[in-house]
């Protein structure tokens, strides 16, 4: 996204702002994704993430941020706080229910392949919802493609270090409680 | 991990995982519905003051803190008189 059409955005002009929701739409839901949100919630968080950017427009300084950085800045701050809201809901019904959250239902007759897959995907957003929302951003982000470590380490506002060692740690944390997950199957 | 008890996940696998599973999807017209809802918001002013919004503050606070000062002036005044 080049200069001229940050500035259009700063100066007000709605096509401008249309070509960055639809350039950042794919990741940013993917990223609300990731972070354990459900569908519903996510589009709503998207929405209100551009929402809040558009109004927030002159405030935004190309000099000092990538747009990538401060969108998602915004994103992270709104999904931290609907996951801090809704944690101790959320907590309860697990534990009274067994339930495993908003996970999407799964499509009915699958294939045997696709089935496992699905089971996987099921056992990876259970193994999301345990981690704490701080580390639920950093794996999100890190697994965009579209922000490099230097971003990551803006958007959550820690040394590009820890970045990498907090995602190290997160990652061993997924795979054994995945690895557990299985052992019980 | 294609086969139960038998094997664990990799970090490759874990990283295969992570890049291909996507949780939430973008829903169709999302954009048009986000410029709906920016077309519906109140028109915001500029937070950056005008020239002329300058102009305006001091056209209008000089004529009244001369009037404060009037009034003071006066108050002193007749204060002195008495």
């Amino acid at each position: 996204m080049n200069n001229a059409i940050l500035n259009r955005i700063r100066q007000g002009d709605k096509p401008a702002f249309s070509m960055l929701v639809e350039r950042f739409q794919q990741p940013l839901f993917g990223y609300l994704g990731k972070m354990g949100l459900s569908q519903a919630v996510a589009e709503e968080i998207a929405q209100e993430t551009f929402i809040r950017a558009w109004q927030a427009r002159e405030q935004f300084d190309p000099e000092r941020a990538q747009i990538s950085t401060w969108l998602f800045t915004i994103a992270r701050r709104l999904a931290i706080n609907e996951l801090q809201r809704v944690a101790h809901r959320h907590e309860r019904a697990s534990k009274h229910d067994g339930s495993d959250g908003d996970y999407p239902d799964e499509k009915q007759a699958q294939p045997s392949a696709q089935l496992e897959q699905s089971q996987l995907q099921r056992r990876l957003y259970q193994a999301l919802q345990a981690l704490h929302p701080d580390d639920r951003s950093l794996l999100a982000l890190a697994y965009l493609k579209e922000l490099e470590y230097s971003a990551i380490a803006e958007i959550e506002a820690i040394p590009v270090g820890t970045v990498k060692s907090r995602l190290y740690r997160i990652r061993q944390q997924l795979k054994s409680t995945l690895n557990a997950g299985e052992a019980h199957e | 991990m294609n086969k139960k008890n038998q094997t664990t996940i990799t970090d490759d696998e874990l990283d295969t995982l992570l890049q291909q599973t996507s949780f939430a999807q973008v829903p169709d017209r999302f954009e048009q519905h986000v410029m709906m809802k920016i077309d519906a918001l109140p028109e915001t002013h500029s937070s950056q003051p005008t020239w002329w919004q300058w102009l305006a503050l001091v056209g209008g606070g000089i004529p009244a803190l001369m009037q404060i000062a009037g009034l003071v002036f006066s108050a002193w005044n007749i204060a002195n008189a008495g």
